[in-house]
């Protein structure tokens, strides 16, 4: 069934891609503002090969994994925090209510007041992005762990370390990979907003700068490159990568699906 | 069944605070228990059976009343008195079955190395039948299997006191039947001492060396010592037993 639903999809990418290419070349609208997808490829492939672009999205991507981890780092110490007393939980629900509907853009005149144009200041946007809708989903795995596990650890005389790591950190998980999940969506856009708002930050930039330089000397056909190279990045690490620890996690284990 | 006395419980009582007043769960409950007996413990839902296995295994404080566990005070959790659950999801689900009984086995020490908690794990599996689902996750198993698991987890811990708070009270009648039968015998041969809670008089006088039966309002207990000589009821004294079951209702129902 989930493997009928992925051919489908491609079925309907493959007819979204003959239509783009179908229009261009017949002539329907003008080449300027949507070339041809094969064009698109053939600069991206020119544009890969020169080797800019590459060390550009790796920029982008450094920059979102560092911000990544940044953020589990910080919604982790916050769990645990939250844990150890009410008070605290109470303020970090509060905060987490307050900025989590906030979005990143609306913070990036501030952010660039604090930190300066660099790449503080994406970190600071990836950060919020990610570590409000974790630290969430990361309280509410805490407090679903079943009362039998920690009754069973309780009784066999379980150390805090040995719960953390065999009991708590695979109880949380479901709720783990969907914080995750939902961060690293938000993350993404936000650097690539980011990079595109501030302009190279670094001696190169990143995938956000590159869109943004490409429109500024009018390349619609690299401003498709950029476009595209993000949404391959966004869907293999949502539908790949994610799906892939899911498999072998949570899928697993029937802890997924209501199993 | 050994002479010597491993569990006493004296006048235990708990009560909860409720709506501004006491509820008295449990009222001046004695127990002596002998090493390697089988105690089953019957009673109306709400009596206090769960209450009393969990102050047992230290997992709740009473409100007066003292435990000793061979001779010494007893009141935090620890492995020496294990408590197997009636919920099927006790195991941790992303452990395998043998991961379950090893990683207790780890963590408490009871095995020095990961080659030996093994080695006790197959055995144990061997012993329930499911050796061939040792690789198997908890989601694989049958809410049968899953509580043959659980017990051997406990019993690779060599607890002194096992309890179990009706392991088997969600199970069908033919599993719980060969459930019971197997964990006698599992326990009688590993000279564990067991505190078994139940709603099912057939179970209680199926598995027990001693019924204890809490009324409803836990003012007092009666324990019929010694109520069947299994070996006889495993031969098939069908007389035995119903007469044994209409004296508990008797009690039971006289009591409620």
């Amino acid at each position: 069934m989930k493997r009928d639903a992925f051919y489908i999809k491609i079925i309907w990418i493959l007819i979204l891609l003959i239509a783009w290419e179908a229009v261009t070349r017949l002539d329907l609208v003008n080449t300027y503002i949507l070339p041809p997808f094969s064009e698109v490829i053939k600069v991206m492939i020119e544009e890969l090969d020169k080797g800019v672009l590459g060390l550009q999205v790796l920029n982008s991507l450094k920059i979102v994994l560092v911000g990544f981890v940044v953020s589990i780092f910080v919604s982790g110490i916050l769990a645990v925090l939250c844990m150890c007393t009410q008070i605290i939980e109470s303020f970090v629900r509060t905060l987490c209510t307050i900025l989590n509907p906030l979005p990143g853009v609306a913070l990036m005149p501030l952010f660039m007041m604090w930190f300066g144009l660099g790449n503080g200041v994406l970190l600071a946007l990836i950060l919020h992005g990610v570590a409000w809708p974790l630290t969430t989903n990361l309280l509410t795995g805490l407090h679903s762990i079943p009362g039998t596990y920690t009754d069973w650890a309780d009784n066999i005389e379980c150390t805090l370390w040995n719960r953390v790591i065999h009991i708590y950190f695979f109880c949380i998980m479901p709720y783990l990979l969907s914080g995750l999940r939902i961060g690293w969506g938000r993350a993404w856009r936000a650097l690539i907003a980011g990079e595109m708002v501030f302009g190279m930050i670094g001696t190169l930039g990143g995938l956000g700068y590159y869109i943004y330089k490409a429109r500024s000397y009018g390349s619609m056909d690299k401003v498709f490159v950029g476009i595209i190279i993000i949404i391959v990045i966004g869907v293999f690490v949502e539908e790949f990568l994610f799906r892939l620890v899911e498999k072998y996690t949570i899928e697993k284990w029937g802890m997924s699906d209501g199993k | 069944m050994g002479n010597k006395k491993i569990l006493l419980i004296k006048n235990l009582q708990k009560y909860f605070n409720v709506n501004n007043g006491e509820k008295h769960v449990l009222r001046n409950f004695s127990l002596d228990v002998m090493e390697g007996e089988f105690v089953c413990i019957l009673g109306f839902s709400g009596c206090g059976k769960t209450t009393l296995l969990r102050i047992l295994a230290g997992m709740e404080k009473q409100t007066d009343g003292e435990i000793l566990l061979e001779g010494m005070p007893h009141s935090k959790p620890s492995k020496d008195i294990l408590l197997v659950f009636q919920d099927f999801n006790q195991l941790f689900a992303w452990k395998t079955v043998s991961e379950n009984i090893i990683h207790p086995l780890l963590a408490t020490k009871t095995a020095q190395n990961r080659i030996e908690a093994s080695k006790i794990s197959n055995d144990l599996l061997k012993e329930i039948g499911l050796e061939e689902f040792r690789k198997s996750y908890p989601y694989q198993l049958s809410g049968g299997m899953k509580q043959r698991v659980a017990v051997a987890r406990a019993l690779a811990l060599k607890p002194k006191v096992l309890l179990m708070d009706e392991p088997f009270a969600a199970l069908d009648a033919v599993t719980r039947k060969s459930l019971q039968q197997l964990t006698k015998n599992i326990c009688k041969k590993y000279n564990v001492t067991v505190l078994f809670v139940t709603h099912s008089i057939e179970e209680a006088v199926l598995m027990a060396d001693t019924i204890i039966v809490l009324n409803n309002n836990a003012s007092k207990e009666e324990s019929i010592s010694n109520i069947i000589d299994n070996q006889r009821y495993t031969h098939g004294d069908e007389h035995l037993r119903a007469m044994l079951v209409n004296e508990l209702i008797s009690i039971i129902e006289g009591e409620g």
